[in-house]
């Protein structure tokens, strides 16, 4: 199909970066948003956030809106203490090794909060320590670093620290290493009283279960996509493509609702994916001088299906797993861990025939089980005991 | 990244600490608030001094670390020099803390002239230190600790130190690696709860006061910026003393400023010599007048200045600072 020879469109340049600036407030985000807006002004115990979801959902937006938010919030005090920075926002740059980069880490945040001399850090407990030549050699080792960002955190007085792409911490040779990881971002929580926000893909969830320490202390904030299958989750889709389409600055507006389902399916019910191909599409539409998005346009700039069938399936694992991890644990299971006495009689008996039916039985005919006998009066002839 | 960065308006290039002491005769010195940024920013107080300071100050890097060029550096930050102003006015912008320029001796140009009134070593009270620490408060130094002749902490009666108790080692006011309570060369703690003993009464008595008279100063010229002392009162004020409490009779006036002999007591009166710190303090001792009144001009006896005999006035007339106009 070749390209009509049509009359300029009306979108401009500025048409376009407006298009491209436009965010849209969809429910999920604005969820999402809410409640990390009312752990920072009331961050109670926590000293983690961890915001997942998968890519292209959101995270970044919903982070910069917050961003702007908090700003906004803190304008008076801003002017009042010239050295007061409410929030600050730090991209983690992926690892060139494969491996994370700390060093890499606290100078960018460093730069993200304008600290001067990053060269010339030292930690001031080991400056007697050290003699002068080995002090010159050591500056701006990671430690000095380390103890800079928490003293800039602490000083300015940081909120919240929002850290994007944060699944790069969990880019370690092993599991143990993964615990050193969090040790070190809820020590500089800790030293610089500031909230710390992880917002990355669900390679973050292992974070969360790792030390108990660390969950409970820690709050998760799901924003996941719009489902389908979920009438609700599917308006509010909806909701936001219609909006999507009434901002794009075309002569012609496109009817993207009734193409909705192709453009579900190859953005995942993802916001943020559906929005970066619309910018895609109406660049297209502008530099091919089209009145409005065609469906060929849609076409050429949509991922390819190899691309959309990887989403989905990574979408569709760990959407599992995060049900698993998030509600891994019943009533029953959490009051057994804590000691309740009943628990124990019921549930080593179902334990132990869901084990058996499982095992190959190794006892020769007439030998008795080696197993406990029952205790006790069994549950159902015990009176129900009051919460 | 840009637009998120102009969410947040431009902030203070060093932490905004705030300054201690600012309006009475505790005020921090302002080598102390450097030491205290350079500990904040996790770095040196040299590295600071000459890889920020001295660059946005004087549009160049520092190329060499000469104890030459720092020891100026120490007389610039505290002392009352026409470049301290630029230091002060240069910390005020990096910090956006308005009262930097409290912190040093500059309101005192026309009294504190020289780099002798400044001592070249820090000191400090070892008790005010561990007092601090104990209380959980800031560790600060004081500006009055850089004054020559404050030599008695008046808070707890004790002379002030000048070496580590550990190596015995001294510093400047801008060491490259000066802390505050702390030996820059060992790093030792320089708090001691324990007083040190005063010496023989009168000796003690006398720097005392004189301790005393300087935190007044200190106190009374750091709010007066726009007022700087005027260098005509105390010639005006030993006229009026000698009118008011001699007859005006210069006769009695060369006897009671008896261990002043190189010039002529008329010179004084006349204005034609402008004398320093040092010889002021004799006079004020002399006349016991109250060392405030030099300044502004104001006669006004010092009920509490400890007496002395002529020797010990002789004895303690040490550099007699008299310049001809």
């Amino acid at each position: 199909m070749t390209t009509q020879n049509v009359e300029p469109t009306k979108a401009t340049e500025s048409g376009l970066a407006e298009f491209k600036g436009f965010t849209v407030g969809h429910k999920h985000l604005i969820e999402a948003r809410n409640k990390l807006l009312s752990v920072v002004r009331e961050p109670g115990d926590a000293s983690l956030v961890i915001i997942f979801g998968p890519s292209g959902v959101g995270k970044t937006t919903m982070l910069k809106s917050v961003m702007k938010n908090v700003a906004v919030h803190e304008e008076q005090r801003m002017k009042d203490d010239p050295g007061y920075v409410p929030i600050t926002y730090i991209e983690n740059p992926s690892p060139e090794r494969g491996v994370f980069d700390w060093k890499d880490f606290y100078i960018r945040s460093l730069q993200s909060l304008d600290e001067p001399l990053i060269d010339f850090k030292i930690d001031p407990h080991e400056q007697f320590e050290l003699r002068k030549r080995e002090l010159s050699r050591k500056r701006s080792e990671i430690s000095a670093l380390r103890r800079s960002l928490e003293n800039a955190l602490y000083y300015r007085h940081v909120q919240a620290t929002l850290i994007d792409e944060a699944q790069h911490f969990a880019k370690v040779a092993s599991s143990k290493r993964m615990i050193d990881q969090l040790d070190a971002l809820k020590s500089i929580a800790n030293h610089s009283r500031s909230l710390l926000v992880l917002a990355g893909t669900y390679e973050l969830l292992p974070f969360t279960t790792s030390s108990g320490q660390l969950s409970r202390r820690s709050i998760l904030i799901h924003l996941p996509r719009y489902r389908v299958d979920v009438e609700e989750e599917r308006d509010a889709f909806l909701r936001a493509l219609l909006a999507f389409q009434q901002k794009l600055p075309l002569p012609e507006q496109p009817d993207l609702l009734r193409r909705w389902d192709y453009l579900y399916t190859y953005s995942a019910g993802c916001v943020g994916i559906l929005k970066n191909w619309l910018n895609r599409a109406l660049e297209a539409a502008v530099y091919e001088g089209r009145p409005t998005v065609t469906d060929a346009v849609l076409r050429r700039t949509a991922m390819s299906r190899a691309q959309c069938m990887k989403l989905a399936e990574e979408i569709h694992e760990n959407e599992r797993l995060a049900r698993n991890m998030m509600e891994a644990r019943n009533d029953e299971d959490l009051k057994r861990m804590l000691g309740f006495p009943d628990m124990d009689v019921v549930q080593d008996d179902q334990h132990q025939q869901q084990s058996q039916s499982h095992r190959k039985s190794s006892r020769k005919p007439g030998q008795r089980k080696t197993t406990r006998d029952p205790i006790g009066v069994p549950n159902s002839l015990r009176p129900a005991e009051s919460m | 990244m840009a637009a998120l960065e102009a969410t947040i308006p431009p902030r203070s290039r060093l932490f905004s600490l705030r300054p201690i002491g600012i309006g009475t005769s505790r005020v921090e010195s302002i080598t102390s608030y450097v030491a205290r940024l350079a500990e904040a920013h996790c770095v040196t107080v040299g590295d600071l001094v000459d890889y920020l300071l001295v660059p946005l100050k004087s549009g160049r890097i520092c190329r060499s670390h000469s104890y030459g060029r720092r020891s100026h550096l120490d007389v610039w930050i505290n002392a009352a020099c026409p470049n301290v102003d630029g230091y002060s006015r240069l910390l005020e912008r990096l910090t956006r803390q308005e009262d930097i320029h409290r912190m040093t001796l500059y309101p005192l140009t026309s009294l504190m002239q020289g780099h002798n009134v400044l001592r070249w070593r820090r000191s400090w009270c070892p008790v005010c230190l561990a007092q601090l620490n104990r209380d959980g408060s800031v560790l600060y130094e004081p500006l009055v600790w850089s004054v020559e002749f404050y030599t008695i902490c008046t808070v707890h009666k004790c002379w002030l130190r000048e070496t580590c108790p550990r190596c015995g080692g001294f510093s400047g006011p801008t060491d490259t690696n000066l802390r505050v309570g702390f030996c820059p060369k060992c790093g030792a703690w320089l708090g001691d709860a324990d007083r040190s003993t005063p010496s023989e009464k009168a000796d003690f008595e006398w720097w005392l006061w004189l301790s005393r008279a300087m935190e007044t100063l200190v106190a009374t010229f750091q709010l007066k910026e726009s007022q700087a002392p005027d260098r005509d009162a105390k010639y005006r004020l030993i006229r009026a003393y000698t009118d008011m409490y001699l007859e005006g009779d210069r006769v009695k006036l060369v006897e009671k400023m008896h261990c002043i002999r190189t010039y002529d007591t008329s010179d004084i009166l006349s204005g034609e010599f402008n004398f320093g710190p040092d010889l002021w303090l004799v006079i004020c001792r002399l006349l016991q007048l109250s060392p405030l009144s030099f300044f502004t001009g104001t006669v006004e006896l010092d009920k509490e200045m400890p007496r002395c005999t002529a020797e010990q006035d002789r004895q303690r007339t040490c550099r007699r600072w008299c310049t001809q106009k």
